[in-house]
C-alpha cells in the first residue's frame, strides 16, 4: 500500500524550507558502525533549531543536516559523547538540548512529578494513620428503628 | 425581506422553547432517584458476595453502610419534595415575561451589530454561470480558465493565455508557474524564457538571481539580438561585482542599437553608474549584500571618513580597531540585530583577529539560539569565513 | 440567505444558552419545578440552533460561497467534496464552531437521558453546561466569527494544498473534540453538586456513564491521531511529545483516574475529595489544551496561527472556569467528608494507588510541557524539554502502575487478601516469566530490558483474562457450569478485562517496536537486495508515472521470505506539477497480523542509485489495536445495565403521586 508523507511536506511548506530531503542520508553516515551508533544516539538528544520539536535525527531541515555532520565530525576528531554535547551547547545554548540539564534551575522540572507522587503518598499514608483502628460502630448493626424503616422502604420498591 | 421573516420564525421557536415548560403544568418528578440507586446497591452487594468479590464480614458492614445512606436519602427526599403542582408561581410568570421580551431583543440587537441581512448567498457555480451578456470581470474569466486547467493541466495554450493576465494582476508567482508550464508543454522560445526571467527578477526586488539568469541565457542563446535578455544579463554582471564585464556588455548593447531606441537612455544611465564606481568612488552597495547598513549603528560620519583619509596608516588602523571594539562592547551589553553581529564578526575577520571573530560568532549564536533565520545566516557566515 | 440564517441561528443559540444558564439555577434553588423544567428544552434547542449554524457554514464550503471570508481563507473550488467539508473544521473559527456544537450536543444528550437524575441536580448540571456554552459562543461571536462576509467576493479560495487533504486528518479533530468536550459533562456534574451541596454515592453513579463516554472518545481520538502520524510522517514515529499531543494526553490520564475513582466513590462514598477534583481537572486540562493550541503561546505544527488577543480571551475563560470551580471546591470542602471504611489493602486501596500514579504521571507531562514557557516568562532563557525528559519521568511513574495492574481486579472490596490474590495469579505470573525467557531466546543480542517489557505485557494480558475466568470458577467446576457462570457475569467485568487486556497489547506493541525494530538507511542500485528483519528486500529500479496533477518516480521493491516473493511494494517521489512541490509516498506492508514493513524512497544519487530508508517494525499495530480494544472494553462497560438503574418507572411514579394526593 502506498501512502503520502503529506504532513512531512506540509511541515516543510509551513516552515518554508527547501524540498524535503531525508533525515540522516546515507552519505552522512560514518563508516564505523559503533561510532555511527553513537552519532545517532547523540542526534536524538539534540533539537533541530529551525523545526518545531524535532530532533536533528528526525528532521529534514538543511540546518539539521549540518548539525548531524558536525556531530560526526567531532566524534571522528575523538570527542567523547559528553564533549560533543558540551561543544554544541557552547555554540547554541541550552536550547539545543532536548533533555534539560540537571541543574538547580531545572530542579522543579525534574523533581516536580516525583514530588507530586511523594506528597500524594504522604497524604494517603496520613489518612490511613488517622483512621480509627477498627472499623468502628459506624458499620455496626442497624438499630431496631433503622431496620424497620429499611424494611418499609424495601417493600415499597 | 424573506430573511427577516425566517429570523422571526426562528426567534419565535426559541422563545417558545423557554415559555412552554414555564406554562405547562409539568408533572413533578417523584424524587425517588437516590433511593433507587441505593436499593440497587444493596442488591449489588449480594451479587458481589456471590461472585466472591467481597467476603461475608465485609458484606454485612457494606450493607449497613448502604442502608444508612438509603435511609438518609429517603428522609432528605421527604424534606425536599418539590412544590405542589398548581399554577405557575409568580416568579415563573415573571421569568416568562422577561424572556419573551429580552430574548428577541438581544438576538436581534446582536444580529444587527454583527450580521449582514442583505448579503445574499453566492455559490460559486451560479456566479460563474452568470449571464454572459454582462461584461464579465477579469477575475471571473481567470477563474474560468483556472477551472479548465484543473481538469486539463496539459493544455499549454491555457497556461499561456493566463500569463499576461497574471502579470497585470500582480500575481507574479502564478505567472511564473504558468510560464514554466507553458515552456514545458509548448516548448522553449526566446520570448518565453525572457518573460520567465523578468517575472523572477520582479519577484526578487530587481535582483537577477540564478534562475532568472539561466532563463535569460537560454533566451539569449536562441535569439542573441533580443534586447531584454541582454540588458538583464548585463545587470546581473554588475550585481555580481563584475563591473568590467558588465561595462563591456552595456557598451555592446548601446553600440548595437539605434540612438532613439527606447532602452538606450537606461543603458547609458547604467553605464554612467558603472563608470563612476570604477573611477574610485565609495563602493557601491550591491543589492545582494547580506548586511544592509544598520541605521542605528553609530558608524563613522562623513566627516570622520574625511578625517580618516588624511590619517597615517597606523592611525587609521587604530581608529578602525576602536570602532570595532566599541561595536563589540555595545552588542555585548545591549544586544543588537543579527546583521550587526554579522558585521562585527566580519570586521574582526578582515583585520585578521580570527580568535575574536570566533568568540563573537559564538556569542551571536547563543543570543539568537531560538531564531531560526538568524542561525542560518550565522552559519552561512561561519562557512564563508572558514571559522 | 442560508449563510445569514446560520449566523442568526448562532446568535439565537447564545441567547438560549444565556437563559439556560440562569433560569434553571434559580429554579433549583427555589425548588420551582417549572423554572427547572426550562433546562431541558433550552438545551435541546440550543443544540438545534448551533447545529443549524454549523450546517449553514458547511453548506457555504460545499458550494464554495466566497462571499464568506472563512471559506475564502480555507477552501478552494477544486478540492474534492469530502475535503471541502473537512475544511470546515480545519481552521480556527470553524473548529471553534465544531467545539460549541459538540458542547451543545452533549448538553442535549444530558437533557434527554437524565430522567433518572433528581430534578435539582439535572437543572444545575444543564445550567453549568450552559455557562461554558455562553463563554465560548461569546468568544466566537466577538473574536472568531466564521460568518464574516466580504463585499467583493473573490473568485477563488486561498487554500489548495493537496498535501493537507487526507481522510485521517479530517476525522481526527471531531473525534478528539468529542473526548475533550465530553469532559465538560463530568465538570458540570461536579460543579452542580458543589453548588447544591450534595455530593454522595448516587452522584458518582450518575456521573460515571458520561465520564466513560468522554474517555472512550478521547482514547479513540488520541489513538487515531497517533496512527495517522505514523503512516503520514516520516520514519514511523507515533508519538512525539509535541505540546499539543501532550495537551490531549493529560485529560486522558485524569479521565482514567476519574473513572476509577468514581467507582470507589459509588461503592463506598469515599474518595470524594479526589473524585470531584479529578472531574474539575479533566475539563480544566481540556480548556488548557484549547488555550495552548490557539493562543500562539506554543509553536507546534498543530497550532492554529492566531492572534494573541484571542489567546487572552481564552485565558480569561480558562481562569474564570478553573479558578471559579476550584474556589467553589475549596468553599465546599466540608461536604467532602470521609465516607465508608476500607482497609489499605483492598480494591479501594488499589484504586487509590492507581489515582496517585496517574496523577503523578499527568503532573510529569504538565510540568514538561509548560516548563519552557515558565522559564521564558521568568528569566527570558530558552530551554527545550523533549522526548528524553518524558521517557525518564513519565516512564518510571507509569511502570509501577502497570506492574500492579493485574492485582487490582482480584482484590476484594473493603478488605483484600494479597496472598489469596497471589495464589490466583500464579499461573499468569509463571507464564509471564516464560514469555521473558522466550523473548530472550528469540531476540538475544537485542536490548536487555526489552524481554522484561514483553513479560510485563504478558503479565498484564494474562492477568486481565484471569479475572473473569476465576470469577466463573474455571477449573474448579465442570466446564458447562463455568461457562454459564461466565456469561452471567456483569458486563462491566468483561469491560474491565477487555480494557486492561488492551493496555497489555499496547505495552507489547510499544516494547516490540521500540526495542526490536530494524532500520536500514542506504543507497541502493537497481537489482540490489538487502536483509530486513528476516526478509529480503530487492530494489528493482524506478519507473516514471503520471497522475492527474502530479508526476511520480515510482520505486519498485520486492519483498521475499526465503526464496518466495511475498509482496511487491511501491514507494514514490511525487511532484505536483501545478505547484512544483515534491513529496514522498511511503510503502507499508503488514506481515504476520501485527508487524509492518516500511519503505521510503529517497533521492536519486549521482552514482545511479537511490537513497532508500526502510524499517521492519514488529508488532507495531498492537499499539493502536490495543487502544481500540480499550475503547471496546469501555463501550462494553457502558452498556452495563447497572449504569442505567434508577430511572423511575412512569406507571409507579404516577401511582405514588396519586397515593400522595
Amino acid at each position: 500500500m502506498s501512502r503520502l508523507a503529506r504532513l512531512l511536506a506540509a511541515l516543510v511548506v509551513l516552515l518554508g524550507l527547501a524540498a524535503p530531503a531525508f533525515a540522516v542520508k546515507p552519505d552522512e553516515m560514518l563508516a564505523d558502525p559503533a561510532m555511527e551508533a553513537r552519532a545517532r544516539a547523540i542526534s536524538t538528544e539534540l533539537r533541530c533549531l529551525v523545526c518545531q520539536n524535532e530532533s536533528i535525527d528526525d528532521s529534514n531541515a538543511p540546518l539539521a543536516r549540518d548539525l548531524r555532520l558536525l556531530v560526526r565530525e567531532r566524534l571522528t576528531a575523538g570527542d567523547s559523547d559528553r564533549q560533543v554535547l558540551d561543544y554544541l551547547v557552547d555554540k547554541y545554548g541550552e536550547f539545543v538540548l532536548l533533555r534539560p540539564v540537571f541543574s538547580l534551575r531545572n530542579a522543579l522540572l525534574w523533581l516536580g512529578p516525583f514530588l507530586v507522587l511523594a506528597i500524594g503518598g504522604l497524604v494517603i499514608v496520613s489518612k490511613i494513620r488517622r483512621r480509627p483502628a477498627a472499623p468502628a460502630a459506624a458499620a455496626g448493626g442497624l438499630t431496631a428503628d433503622e431496620q424497620r424503616a429499611l424494611d418499609e422502604l424495601m417493600k415499597n420498591g | 425581506m424573506l430573511v427577516w421573516f425566517v429570523f422571526a420564525v426562528m426567534t419565535v421557536i426559541g422563545v417558545l422553547a423557554v415559555l412552554m415548560p414555564l406554562a405547562r403544568a409539568d408533572r413533578a418528578a417523584a424524587g425517588a432517584q437516590d433511593v433507587a440507586v441505593y436499593r440497587d446497591q444493596l442488591g449489588e452487594i449480594d451479587r458481589d458476595r456471590e461472585r466472591g468479590v467481597i467476603d461475608e464480614v465485609e458484606a454485612v458492614a457494606a450493607r449497613n453502610e448502604v442502608a444508612r445512606r438509603l435511609l438518609k436519602a429517603a428522609r432528605a427526599e421527604e424534606v425536599d419534595a418539590p412544590a405542589a403542582l398548581g399554577g405557575p408561581s409568580r416568579l415563573a410568570r415573571a421569568v416568562a415575561v422577561v424572556c419573551a421580551v429580552l430574548m428577541p431583543a438581544i438576538a436581534i440587537g446582536a444580529y444587527l451589530g454583527l450580521g449582514k441581512p442583505d448579503a445574499a448567498d453566492q455559490p460559486l457555480a451560479s456566479r460563474l454561470a452568470a449571464a454572459s451578456s454582462e461584461k464579465q470581470s477579469i477575475d471571473q474569466l481567470v477563474a474560468r480558465v483556472e477551472k479548465h486547467l484543473a481538469d486539463r493541466p496539459e493544455d499549454g495554450k491555457g497556461w499561456e493565455v493566463l500569463v499576461p493576465i497574471y502579470v497585470r494582476m500582480g500575481r507574479l508567482a502564478d505567472a511564473e508557474t504558468a510560464l514554466r508550464n507553458t515552456i514545458r508543454l509548448l516548448g522553449s522560445t526566446a520570448e518565453r524564457e525572457s518573460a520567465l526571467g523578468e517575472v523572477i527578477v520582479y519577484q526578487n526586488s530587481g535582483v537577477v538571481v540564478a534562475d532568472a539568469r539561466a532563463a535569460f541565457e537560454r533566451a539569449n542563446a536562441q535569439d542573441p539580438l533580443a534586447v531584454a535578455p541582454r540588458m538583464f544579463l548585463a545587470l546581473a554582471l554588475s550585481q555580481d561585482g563584475k563591473l568590467a564585464e558588465s561595462r563591456k556588455a552595456w557598451v555592446a548593447l548601446i553600440d548595437a542599437s539605434k540612438p532613439d531606441d527606447p532602452w538606450v537612455v537606461e543603458a547609458r544611465a547604467e553605464l554612467a553608474k558603472i563608470d563612476a564606481v570604477l573611477a574610485g568612488g565609495p563602493a557601491a552597495v550591491a543589492p545582494t549584500s547580506p548586511a544592509p547598513p544598520a541605521a542605528a549603528d553609530k558608524g563613522p560620519s562623513a566627516a570622520d571618513i574625511a578625517a580618516a583619509q588624511s590619517m597615517t596608516e597606523a592611525e587609521r588602523g587604530r581608529m578602525i580597531e576602536d570602532m570595532i571594539a566599541s561595536l563589540n562592547a555595545r552588542l555585548k551589553a545591549q544586544g543588537g540585530t543579527v546583521d550587526e553581529w554579522i558585521k562585527l564578526v566580519r570586521s574582526y575577520a578582515m583585520i585578521g583577529k580570527r580568535v575574536e571573530a570566533t568568540t563573537a560568532l559564538q556569542d551571536a549564536r547563543k543570543a539568537f539560539a531560538a531564531d531560526a533565520a538568524a542561525i542560518e545566516k550565522l552559519d552561512g557566515l561561519a562557512k564563508a569565513l572558514s571559522l | 440567505m442560508i449563510v445569514e440564517i446560520g449566523h442568526y441561528a448562532l446568535i439565537l443559540s447564545l441567547v438560549l444558552a444565556l437563559v439556560q444558564s440562569v433560569v434553571p439555577v434559580v429554579g433549583a434553588a427555589r425548588r420551582d419545578p417549572r423554572l427547572m423544567a426550562v433546562a431541558g428544552p433550552t438545551a435541546l434547542f440550543q443544540f438545534l440552533f448551533v447545529g443549524l449554524a454549523f450546517a449553514a457554514l458547511t453548506w457555504a464550503y460545499v458550494v464554495s460561497d466566497f462571499s464568506v471570508y472563512n471559506v475564502v481563507a480555507n477552501s478552494h473550488s477544486q478540492k474534492p467534496l469530502i475535503f471541502k467539508i473537512s475544511g470546515v473544521w480545519g481552521n480556527h473559527e470553524g473548529s471553534m464552531l465544531l467545539w460549541v456544537t459538540i458542547l451543545a450536543l452533549f448538553g442535549a444528550l444530558v437533557a434527554l437521558f437524565s430522567r433518572n437524575l433528581p430534578p435539582t441536580l439535572r437543572a444545575n448540571v444543564l445550567a453549568v453546561q450552559a455557562w461554558v456554552g455562553v463563554a465560548f459562543l461569546t468568544f466566537i461571536l466577538l473574536t472568531s466569527n466564521p460568518f464574516e462576509r466580504l463585499d467583493k467576493p473573490p473568485f477563488e479560495g486561498q487554500d489548495l494544498n493537496p498535501i493537507l487533504q487526507d481522510v485521517g486528518l479530517a476525522i481526527h479533530p471531531p473525534l478528539l473534540y468529542l473526548g475533550y468536550v465530553g469532559c465538560s459533562v463530568a465538570f458540570a456534574f461536579a460543579v452542580a453538586a458543589l453548588i447544591e451541596g450534595r455530593i454522595d454515592a448516587a452522584w458518582a453513579r450518575w456521573v460515571r456513564p458520561w465520564t466513560l463516554g468522554a474517555w472512550i472518545f478521547l482514547t479513540l481520538g488520541i489513538a487515531m491521531g497517533s496512527y495517522w502520524a505514523y503512516y503520514e510522517l516520516g520514519w514511523g514515529g507515533w508519538w512525539f511529545w509535541d505540546p499539543v499531543e501532550n495537551a490531549s494526553l493529560m485529560p486522558w490520564l485524569v479521565a482514567t483516574a476519574l473513572l476509577h475513582s468514581a467507582i470507589v466513590m459509588e461503592k463506598r462514598e469515599a474518595l470524594k475529595v479526589w473524585t470531584v477534583l479529578m472531574a474539575i481537572l479533566a475539563f480544566a486540562l481540556s480548556l488548557l489544551g484549547t488555550f495552548l493550541v490557539r493562543s500562539g503561546v506554543l509553536t507546534s505544527v498543530h497550532a492554529f496561527a492566531t492572534d494573541p488577543a484571542r489567546g487572552v480571551f481564552i485565558l480569561g475563560i480558562l481562569t474564570l472556569f478553573v479558578g471559579g470551580s476550584l474556589a467553589l471546591y475549596a468553599a465546599r470542602a466540608s461536604l467532602l467528608t470521609q465516607g465508608g471504611i476500607f482497609a489499605p489493602i483492598s480494591r479501594e486501596g488499589a484504586l487509590v494507588l492507581n489515582n496517585l500514579f496517574l496523577t503523578a504521571a499527568c503532573a510529569a507531562v504538565l510540568i514538561g510541557t509548560l516548563y519552557p514557557l515558565l522559564v521564558e516568562a521568568t528569566t527570558g532563557g530558552k530551554i527545550s524539554v523533549g522526548e528524553p525528559f518524558f521517557n525518564l519521568t513519565f516512564g518510571p511513574l507509569v511502570l509501577p502502575l502497570l506492574l500492579l495492574l493485574p492485582l487490582g481486579p482480584f482484590l476484594a472490596w473493603k478488605r483484600g487478601d494479597v496472598l489469596a490474590v497471589a495464589q490466583r495469579l500464579w499461573l499468569a505470573f509463571a507464564l509471564a516469566i516464560v514469555a521473558v525467557a522466550v523473548a530472550f531466546y528469540l531476540k538475544h543480542g537485542g536490548p536487555v530490558l526489552a524481554p522484561f517489557g514483553a513479560g510485563l505485557a504478558a503479565w498484564i494480558m494474562l492477568g486481565a483474562i484471569a479475572e473473569p475466568m476465576t470469577r466463573a470458577k474455571f477449573g474448579k467446576e465442570p466446564l458447562a457450569t463455568s461457562a454459564r457462570r461466565l456469561f452471567g457475569l456483569p458486563r462491566s467485568t468483561f469491560g474491565t478485562a477487555l480494557a486492561h487486556f488492551g493496555v497489555g497489547m499496547m505495552v507489547l506493541g510499544i516494547v516490540s517496536e521500540g526495542a526490536w525494530k530494524v532500520e536500514r538507511i542506504l543507497v541502493m542500485k537497481p537489482g540490489e537486495t538487502v536483509e530486513l528483519g528476516g526478509y529480503g528486500v530487492t530494489f528493482e529500479g524506478t519507473v516514471p508515472r503520471k497522475g492527474p496533477n502530479y508526476q511520480d518516480q515510482v520505486g519498485k521493491f520486492v519483498v521475499s521470505d526465503g526464496g518466495t516473493v511475498v509482496a511487491r511494494l511501491e514507494s514514490a517521489k511525487r511532484l505536483f506539477t501545478a505547484r512544483q512541490m515534491p513529496t514522498s509516498e511511503v510503502a507499508l506492508e503488514t506481515r504476520g497480523l501485527f508487524s509492518q514493513i516500511y519503505i521510503a524512497l529517497g533521492e536519486a544519487q549521482d552514482s545511479g542509485g537511490w537513497s532508500v530508508r526502510m524499517y521492519w517494525k514488529p508488532l507495531v499495530l498492537l499499539i493502536w489495536l490495543g487502544a481500540l480494544v480499550m475503547s471496546i472494553g469501555g463501550f462494553v462497560s457502558l452498556s452495563d445495565r447497572r449504569l442505567r438503574v434508577g430511572a423511575p418507572k412512569p406507571a409507579r411514579a404516577a401511582a405514588a403521586l396519586a397515593a400522595a394526593e
